[in-house]
């Protein structure tokens, strides 16, 4: 059986009036890249706070067995995170940051990442305000890499990056990251780049779960389909969950509805996850 | 301890300017203007014969001060050798040295290096206003600069991040500053024995003088570690003030220590010097100006003063241990430990 990393039952948090997450239950085990999708403001990265004890919260939290918000320290040997390109201390220096992080971290391996800075055009000796953005972005994830964690936490990680560097960012996270015994759980907006590489799905919209689905349970249970408009109410009839009508056609996106009902219309195909949240938007 | 000692050295490295580099301008700048000054002359005589003439109305012709008294006056004169000589009015003329008796010379290894650590100590009395910046920034900047998000990734508790600031900070801070200013003390203090003896008074032992010099820096030691004691209930607070405050951490930290006294006094105060809650409300204050050390400290050292003058090592230093019999200053102490525990657990409560 798989083992279960996070499991969170009731999972809220409110601030003040305002509550940011919804009474949430969630289950993640190893061996999946997890994308958590929502607008500005949803309640993603409150979700993420609350994972890595970075906010306190109301219901019940296991991270690796730990109580994040009381075992943080501890957590933390085991969980990474990369909150966005700009965390990293503009005043310091590569070389002395990989010291510290050598001096903080048992798990970090100092020689695995300076190799890695290594095939960059990082200078060990240079002051991380002195770096590109993409630089940074490459001494983070030198750092994220050479340690021996078990769940990698990334909030908006190539934010301000270019198509390049962020491809890069994501192929080193599979190559050198993952494996059937670790997790990966990614925030961002550019959602079409990180598609391909996510084995689930977590829809957030309003502080409010709406979808938490492995892609391939997404991929059998919405469909798309294109409808000329002859055949428009026929296929209003499935009751999609929604139509956008564009150039005398009309795409309708259906839950549960089977392939073989829907080929009548046109061929079905998979939803992207960027037209599936605004589907489920609606 | 591996993780606490790696902290401190971030630490040292964020605050970098504050905490290492402005003792050591400050000492810089010091010992350059000693050194000119002493090179240039007006030290090597020990005073310039015009500046004297005119701020004293006494008359300065070519180099030499004549002094008006009720004896009749006398000319102090310095020799191309740099030497002084006094000549009275009844024309006899003495040596400098001549006219100093070895009395006020075994003073004078006493007195030297009281009067250089007084300069010497710049490094320290600005480090002393400086770490209060330091400090209030220390929890808040990590927030405003975001880099809190990627300390708060690696495996340290909030509790030993906030302790390791306050130790960064306060200990090494100061007492580096206090290590700056031994170094200074030492060299102005050379100067000022060099100096000696170009104006040619003899019999001042370089050895005595120095050997003061190391027990001004024990006293100095004992002095800023039971310092930081006093004051470790406002370090704390200020620490606290800097893990809550949304913007403008040491207008919150401080304020309250004097606007609250200030306020009261405009309110309620009548005048009573031992008006109880005045007291109370200034004691944070008191304690970060140094007030218990410096209570009763006068006696010790007026104590002697019609003695040979001494440094009274032993009694400055039982002074400054009768700090340990007092509870105000184990209450401080734990009132300093709820105050640094408050800001670990707000920094731990929050992600920003």
């Amino acid at each position: 059986m798989t083992e279960v990393l996070i499991s969170a039952k009731g999972l809220a948090k409110n601030y003040g009036k305002k509550q940011a997450l919804k009474p949430t239950n969630l289950e993640i085990p190893a061996g999946r890249i997890v994308g958590v999708i929502g607008a500005n403001g949803a309640g993603k990265s409150t979700l993420l706070n609350c994972l890595l004890g970075l906010s306190d919260y109301e219901g019940d939290l296991q991270v690796m067995g730990m109580n994040p918000l009381m075992q943080r320290a501890v957590l933390m040997e085991q969980v990474c995170f990369i909150a966005d390109v700009a965390t990293l201390p503009r005043w310091a220096k590569v070389a002395d940051l990989l010291d510290w992080v050598a001096g903080l971290h048992p798990k970090f391996d100092q020689a695995k990442a300076i190799a890695r800075l290594k095939t960059t055009t990082v200078q060990l000796d240079s002051k991380i305000k002195a770096l590109s953005k993409g630089m940074i972005v490459q001494v983070h994830l030198a750092i994220a890499l050479a340690i021996d964690a078990r769940i990698l936490v990334l909030d908006e990680p190539t934010l301000g990056l270019d198509i390049v560097n962020r491809r890069g960012f994501y192929d080193a996270i599979l190559s050198d990251f993952f494996d059937e015994t670790r997790t990966v759980i990614i925030t961002t907006h550019q959602v079409d780049e990180v598609e391909p590489i996510l084995s689930h799905a977590i829809f957030i919209r309003d502080g409010a779960v709406t979808l938490d689905a492995s892609m391939d349970v997404i991929a059998d249970r919405f469909l798309a389909v294109d409808v000329l408009d002859t055949q428009k109410a026929e296929a209003e009839a499935l009751r999609p969950l929604y139509g956008r009508s564009l150039l005398g056609r009309t795409t309708f996106v259906f839950d549960g509805v089977a392939p073989d009902q829907l080929k009548t219309f046109g061929e079905p195909r998979r939803v992207g996850l960027a037209d599936l949240f605004v589907a489920l938007a609606q | 301890m591996n993780k606490f000692l790696t902290l401190i050295r971030r630490d040292m490295a964020d605050n970098r300017g504050a905490l290492v580099i402005t003792p050591l301008v400050i000492a810089a700048i010091l010992l350059a203007v000693t050194t000119f000054a002493t090179l240039t002359g007006n030290a090597r005589f020990g005073f310039d014969p015009q500046d004297f003439a005119a701020s004293k109305e006494h008359r300065g012709i070519q180099g030499q001060v004549v002094l008006d008294d009720e004896d009749g006056g006398a000319t102090v004169k310095r020799g191309s050798d740099g030497k002084i000589t006094i000549t009275t009015a009844d024309g006899q003329t003495k040596s400098l040295d001549q006219s100093i008796d070895p009395k006020a010379k075994a003073g004078l290894e006493a007195v030297l290096p009281v009067g250089t650590a007084v300069a010497a100590a710049l490094p320290l009395a600005i480090a002393l206003i400086s770490i209060l910046f330091v400090l209030a920034g220390a929890l808040h900047d990590e927030r405003k600069d975001r880099t809190i998000l990627f300390w708060k990734s690696m495996p340290v508790s909030d509790l030993q991040t906030t302790s390791a600031k306050l130790v960064s900070i306060v200990g090494v801070g100061l007492f580096f500053a206090l290590a700056v200013t031994i170094v200074l003390h030492i060299a102005i203090t050379g100067l000022a024995v060099a100096t000696i003896g170009n104006v040619g008074i003899t019999g001042v032992s370089a050895g005595a003088v120095f050997l003061n010099a190391t027990k001004l820096w024990t006293v100095l030691a004992v002095g800023l570690l039971v310092y930081i004691g006093w004051a470790l209930p406002v370090y704390g607070w200020v620490t606290m003030v800097s893990a809550w405050a949304p913007k403008m951490p040491f207008v919150a930290a401080f304020a309250p220590l004097f606007v609250v006294p200030l306020v009261y006094m405009a309110i309620a105060y009548r005048g009573d010097d031992n008006d109880k809650i005045l007291n109370a409300l200034w004691e944070p204050t008191g304690r970060l100006i140094g007030e218990p050390i410096t209570d009763g400290m006068s006696r010790i050292v007026d104590g002697s003063s019609d003695q040979l003058p001494t440094i009274p090592v032993a009694e400055i230093l039982a002074h400054l241990s009768n700090s340990f019999t007092q509870p105000g200053f184990w209450i401080g102490l734990v009132v300093a430990g709820g105050f640094i525990y408050a800001a670990s657990e707000i920094r731990r409560r929050r992600a920003l």
